[in-house]
């Protein structure tokens, strides 16, 4: 009875240790993934609140040269952009990347506060009203009507 | 039974205070750093929504612009659009802090055409001579 008593007591004591260490890991996996999203979510919600651009260009006059319209877009945020991962839609449909052309005023590879992206679109535009979207890498955009003639 | 549930408790205890200690400063990083932003992003509105620069006069080559709103602006940060081309080569006096009520001097190395121009913030005015 006493040898039986104290088996049944370690079986019990080390399947509860068991289970309880199961528990304990699959909470541990749990809060490890729960403060990754929160570190990777909060990064990104910071990013796309200091992230501002504007299209400066004159909507009346733009530039139009050997088959190509110029743009100009001023960093007017306080995030450092990535001239590669700018998205330009024009009337609703997208610009490929081969027929853009983008280039920093500055001549910087990274797209400070304050300095002014050049974008080239090789594209055709019938006379009258036209809008441009342009988006960041975070999903920050501005839109811009003008006019073509 | 009673040893069983002690070692259940502590395991228990133990982990919950190690997780709690992972997750409270990362939590705190995060907290902080949308604060931070969300700070600068309220920042951002203010100036813009406290900027306004109007072109008071265009005068051969010379053009005014009167900084009108509560903001101080960086007259070496602005940019200049000369009919639809954005001008590099214009000068700026005075260069520097630009103050509410004061006004700059661009000389715009042209006496026509349709002018615009950007402060550091994106507020714009534009003239047409």
């Amino acid at each position: 009875m006493g040898a039986g008593t104290s088996a049944t007591q370690l079986i019990f004591f080390i399947t509860s240790v068991i289970i309880a260490l199961g528990v304990v890991g699959a909470m541990f996996m749990n809060i490890e993934s729960i403060t990754s999203a929160a570190i990777t979510g909060s990064k990104t919600l910071s990013e796309q609140l200091k992230t501002d651009i504007t299209v400066i260009n004159d909507p009346e006059l733009i530039p139009y040269s050997n088959g190509n319209y110029t743009f100009y877009i001023k960093n007017t945020g306080k995030e450092e952009l990535d001239k590669i991962y700018i998205t330009v839609i024009i009337n609703g449909s997208l610009v490929p990347d081969a027929n853009l052309n983008k280039t920093i005023i500055s001549g910087d590879t990274i797209w400070r506060t304050g300095d002014v992206l050049k974008i080239d679109a090789a594209i055709s535009l019938p006379a009258g009203s036209h809008n441009l979207r342009v988006i960041t890498e975070n999903g920050i955009e501005d839109n811009f009507a003008f006019r073509t003639t | 039974m009673g040893f069983s549930l002690s070692a259940v408790v502590i395991i228990f205890t133990a982990a919950l205070m190690y997780m709690a200690s992972i997750f409270y400063p990362l939590a705190d990083l995060s907290y902080h750093r949308i604060s931070q932003a969300e700070k600068d992003s309220t920042e951002l509105m203010h100036e813009k929504l406290n900027s306004k620069i109007i072109i008071t006069n265009w005068d051969s080559n010379n053009i005014t612009v009167y900084n009108n709103g509560s903001i101080t602006l960086d007259s070496s940060k602005i940019n200049l659009i000369h009919d639809g081309v954005l001008e590099s080569s214009f000068t700026v006096d005075p260069q520097g802090v630009w103050s509410p009520k004061t006004s700059i001097n661009i000389d715009v190395g042209a006496a026509t055409g349709r002018i615009k121009i950007i402060a550091s913030n994106g507020v714009t005015d534009y003239d047409f001579k």
